[in-house]
């Protein structure tokens, strides 16, 4: 793995009408590193990847600090800017795929959408793409998916949905937002997989915010541990699991079901 | 398929049922007496003789549920009884009005759609900023305008004082529809305009939008792809309510430019006790309502896939 420096988050206060949300939040992430931001809901995991991508909701603001992405700040960055580097550089995959999907138009259509905005690529090109894109996330009936709308799916085909379009362009950074907590077990374990497969294959570095520390223990080599919008606890994934430093990571190391004998986290 | 247009058709007609038997109800309860109305005329005294006749010529004299049976099954067959005052039958009557309130209305929907899609898309996509602020102040004050008011003001304006269309027209002539409609579109659209927004609003907060953001999709195509196609069914809601109330024939639009259509008629129907043509002026409104709903579902059933892969 590569020790090139990906993302520096430095300083990082994030407000909604003047609330403070986030506070004192800062990482760094090199390129093809995997990142997992754990903390329970409310903690302002999901707004620190919000703000990277420049999607915070309405009245939500950074108040100080700077997100640097390759070099380059992504604080303040006007609209026309923005574009480019979402989907393209930097691209998300949300809790739930489906809805994040125009839900009156067939999934092929915003594929090609998709793909239409960041790169040259005919209709036929297009459609090509993405079933292969799906049969690597084992969806093969990718010319079937692509006639269909994203209600029509079941939830772990629209998580596969989601990592194979999150993928599809071959980001250097790729956020998840619970991606698979909507999941069973079973195929939150598949989704995992996969997607921790494809990103490596491609180089893609992740930040992956999750309330299951299961899932963070499998994936990350980094862990941000979050509590009421600070950072408590963080380091690399085996210290932080082995070692935890601050109360709160191991009561959630405690709260984590165990199975048939042996916990999930290794 | 088949089943649902059934299920649609026996509710269509219970309703009808219903409407009118509770508008034969109001009638059969309110004060005057339509015989009387026919007779009286100058300083002629009635006499009780003359009552009675005219009173059975009308059917009058007979009990409520027999008149209520009568008029149902002939009104079944197209056939909605005469009309006291003008002494044609009703549907005639009816049809006499109908064309300028169907022009009215449909002149008004074109303007109601002209001003308020686009000033209620650029007030919601302007969220709080200056734009929005005029905009919303500009419909508060048309939505607040009473209607005679403002027409009587453009009848001044634009009628005395610049002669540019007619005052009052007792025929229809596209001139003539320029100011009603105009005041229609002010009142009724500052209303649907405020709606626009509030939709495109909800629609922007959706999921769909903030993944189309995250893709890099652009604003515009955003807007036009994604957020307008999903805010056209409850706009077209909205709207089949406009276009119901508007086929009614708005009747102090109509008083105040003197234009002949069924509001002005269904007025003179209620001041002569011309119970028929009551009656069929409601039962118009009734179908109209039903149609333009029955429109509104099946443009939900094409532009809604949820829906149209469900019937399938």
């Amino acid at each position: 793995m590569s020790e090139e420096l990906l993302l520096d988050v430095k300083n990082l206060h994030i407000a909604y009408q003047d609330n403070p949300t986030v506070m004192d939040v800062n990482f760094t992430l090199n390129k093809g590193e995997v990142l997992a931001i754990v903390g329970e809901s409310g903690s302002g995991k999901t707004t620190v990847i919000r703000a990277i991508l420049g999607l915070l909701s309405t009245g939500g603001k950074i108040t100080t600090g700077d997100i640097v992405f390759e070099g380059r700040s992504l604080n303040n960055l006007a609209k026309r800017e923005w574009q480019p580097i979402r989907g393209k550089e930097i691209s998300m995959i949300f809790q739930d795929s489906g809805s994040a999907l125009d839900p009156i138009q067939k999934i092929g259509k915003q594929f090609r959408e998709y793909f239409k905005t960041h790169e040259t690529l005919s209709d036929e090109e297009c459609d090509a793409k993405a079933i292969s894109l799906l049969a690597s996330v084992a969806l093969t009936a990718g010319v079937d998916i692509l006639q269909r709308y994203p209600y029509e799916l079941s939830g772990g085909q629209r998580q596969r949905l989601g990592v194979a379009m999150g993928l599809a362009l071959s980001p250097k950074l790729l956020l998840g937002d619970e991606p698979t907590s909507a999941l069973d077990v079973t195929t939150q374990a598949q989704v995992v997989l996969e997607m921790k497969a494809l990103a490596k294959n491609q180089g893609t570095a992740i930040i992956i915010v999750t309330h299951n520390l299961g899932v963070a223990a499998h994936m990350a080599d980094k862990i941000l541990v979050m509590k009421s919008g600070r950072v408590v606890d963080s380091g690399m994934a085996k210290d932080v699991l082995e070692n935890p430093s601050h109360e709160y990571t191991k009561h959630l190391m405690d709260s984590v079901p165990t199975l048939g004998g042996g916990r999930y986290v290794e | 398929m088949v089943k649902g247009i059934v299920k649609y058709i026996s509710q269509f007609v219970i309703t009808l049922v219903g409407i009118s038997f509770l508008t034969f109800c109001l009638t059969y309860l309110a004060p005057g007496d339509p015989a009387m109305m026919l007779l009286e005329s100058g300083d002629r005294i009635v006499s009780q003789q003359e009552l009675d006749e005219v009173r059975a010529e009308l059917g009058l004299d007979k009990p409520f549920w027999v008149r209520y049976a009568d008029w149902a099954i002939n009104a079944a067959q197209g056939d909605l009884g005469m009309s006291y005052s003008a002494k044609i039958p009703v549907v005639d009557r009816m049809l006499e009005s109908l064309p300028g309130t169907l022009m009215l209305a449909a002149a008004s929907t074109i303007l109601i759609i002209l001003y308020a899609v686009p000033a209620g898309i650029i007030s919601a996509i302007n969220q709080n900023k200056k734009i929005d602020y005029i905009l919303r102040s500009l419909s508060f004050v048309g939505v607040s305008m009473p209607t005679f008011w403002l027409g009587l003001i453009l009848i001044y304006i634009f009628g005395l004082k610049l002669g540019l269309v007619p005052i009052a027209s007792s025929k229809i002539s596209f001139s003539g529809v320029i100011l009603p409609a105009t005041t229609m579109a002010v009142v009724v659209g500052s209303k649907y305009m405020r709606q626009v927004r509030l939709v495109i609003l909800e629609e922007m907060q959706k999921d769909y939008v903030i993944g189309a953001r995250s893709r890099g999709i652009a604003e515009w195509k955003i807007l036009f792809g994604h957020i307008l196609p999903n805010a056209f069914l409850p706009l077209i809601t909205l709207l089949g309510v406009l276009v119901g109330y508007l086929l009614g024939g708005v009747t102090v639009i109509e008083m105040v430019f003197a234009w002949p259509g069924l509001g002005n008629m269904a007025v003179y129907a209620i001041t002569m006790r011309d119970y028929p043509l009551v009656q069929g002026f409601v039962l118009w409104v009734a179908v109209g309502f039903m149609i333009i709903n029955a429109l509104v579902d099946v443009s939900y059933r094409l532009l809604d896939p949820r829906l149209k892969r469900g019937q399938q």
